[in-house]
């Protein structure tokens, strides 16, 4: 069974490679690359923040909106994992960890 | 919380504009709080006007020589408009009282008096109104018709004024009156009278469209105060110099700030809009937004400008042109602050036409239309208009 990391770095990746022309591409970016020195624009992080939300089922709460949560995978993702586990509450916590 | 409650009469460490700001944004979800019951009883926000109390955000405008925190006319402005983004009445109470103490602070150094009536306001964070209006005048800062007769050592007076802004809770109140009985209207001084020296009778209701907290109904006001407490600078000067530039920039700060929470709550509204939209599979935005921050953000330019210009230059009496500039950016603020709410109520739509809810902005918009009024537009167009005849030193770029 994947994950919640896990999916959650597919998904970012996925969308990443959908909505922003990268270099090298998403699947050859190491979690730490900043994103933004590898061709990420302001105006692609919106769509993906909306992709991304859609396809994991979560919302990210206007704090952590802003280029800081895309300036990485890692850190994209981290986020994401944090949202879907605080959404699945304690039932899944375990699991997923 | 950062500042606990001072005892009353405590010399206060001057804040520095960034102290300001983060005291200002501690009280943030009260002021919002705030803002909503003082609107629906139309009252003012007793619990945010303490809360700057204890923040001690009442002395901004004091020198520092006077135990205030000294603060310039582009940080009061900036200020002003973070306040405006909480609750609009609590801005315009600070912003009112900001140019009260500015207009004593000008004449402070050569009365002790007034000096040490500052150094109390700023240690006890006392609050100070105005009463310029006054029945029968139509509406004209520069012209009074109630006189400060001359007994002896006091002066009394009794006026009628129109609307005194929270008059049921500040400490003084800076009256202007003719000089005395004989003196022309226009022939003018401000009187500085504490509220034990008055007696203070509401003779109207407030009970408006917006701008509820401001609490402004009309009060007769009479009272004898000793006479060093008339401002020995005539007032037409204090107006030049300082009440009219500084009170046109801080309000049109403050309704700046007001248009800047409508478009901030469009702004997440549009958000919501788009995750729907996204989540059906046709994910698409509204360019509205857009157009609507790219007018707030004129505006904020111009009072960010114009403060600068102010504090750059000062303000002489005889320097005409920042007064036209002052008066240009209160006409123009006032309504475009009002057209760029109403284009966040289209963004919006019925959940911005609501009074409740985080996409409302209904009070941002009933709060602006009072700005168009306070010191009417088309009086201010037409002083404009007079000035804009004497020469092309209004046009240089």
């Amino acid at each position: 069974m994947t994950s919640v990391p896990e999916r959650c770095e597919q998904v970012v990746r996925a969308q990443l490679a959908a909505h922003a022309e990268l270099h090298p591409a998403a699947d050859q970016l190491a979690r730490t690359d900043d994103l933004y020195d590898h061709g990420l624009t302001s105006l692609a992080s919106a769509r993906i923040m909306l992709a991304v939300e859609g396809e994991l089922g979560i919302e990210f709460p206007e704090r952590l909106l802003g280029k800081a949560l895309f300036s990485s995978i890692g850190r994209l993702t981290d986020a994401c994992a944090e949202l879907v586990d605080a959404r699945s509450g304690s039932v899944t916590r375990g699991v997923a960890s | 919380m950062t500042f606990a409650a001072q005892p009353a009469a405590a010399v206060r460490t001057p804040l520095t504009f960034d102290a300001a700001r983060a005291a200002l944004a501690e009280h943030a979800d009260l002021l919002e709080q705030e803002a909503v019951r003082a609107d629906r009883t139309a009252t003012v926000p007793q619990a945010s006007i303490d809360a700057l109390r204890t923040a001690g955000l009442w002395s901004a405008a004091i020198p520092q020589e006077f135990g205030g925190h000294g603060l310039g006319a582009v940080e009061l402005a900036r200020l002003g408009m973070q306040l405006g983004g909480h609750c609009s009445a609590t801005a315009m109470i600070w912003a009112m009282h900001q140019l009260q103490v500015a207009c004593l602070a000008g004449s402070a150094t050569g009365q002790p008096v007034l000096a040490d009536y500052l150094r109390r306001a700023a240690a006890e964070q006392l609050l100070i109104a105005s009463v310029t209006s006054e029945a029968g005048i139509g509406g004209n800062l520069r012209a009074s018709s109630a006189a400060a007769v001359r007994l002896g050592t006091e002066v009394e007076f009794e006026k009628q004024a129109t609307t005194v802004s929270y008059g049921a809770v500040a400490d003084a109140f800076l009256i202007s009156l003719r000089r005395d009985e004989t003196a022309s209207a226009s022939d003018q001084v401000l009187v500085l009278a504490e509220r034990a020296q008055l007696d203070l009778r509401q003779t109207g209701g407030w009970n408006t469209l917006g701008m509820r907290g401001t609490g402004s109904p009309a009060f007769l006001v009479r009272g004898t105060v000793p006479a060093d407490q008339v401002l020995a600078e005539p007032f037409g000067s204090i107006a030049a110099r300082c009440m009219v530039p500084l009170s046109h920039l801080l309000w049109a700060g403050v309704w700046t700030g007001v248009a800047n929470d409508a478009i901030r709550r469009a702004a997440r509204f549009t958000r919501a809009k788009a995750r729907s939209a996204a989540r059906a599979g046709n994910p698409h935005t509204d360019e509205r937004l857009g157009q609507a921050y790219a007018r707030l953000r004129l505006l904020q330019g111009a009072v960010l400008h114009f403060a600068n210009e102010y504090a750059d230059r000062g303000a002489r009496e005889d320097d005409s042109s920042l007064t036209v500039q002052a008066n240009a950016l209160k006409t123009a603020v006032s309504v475009d602050a009002s057209r760029i709410v109403e284009g966040a109520l289209e963004i919006c739509g019925m959940a911005g036409y609501s009074e409740d809810g985080p996409y409302s902005v209904a009070r941002h918009i009933r709060d602006l239309y009072s700005a168009r009024l306070m010191v009417s537009n088309r009086q201010i167009d037409l002083a404009n208009s007079d000035m804009l005849l004497f020469g092309e030193r209004m046009f240089q770029q």
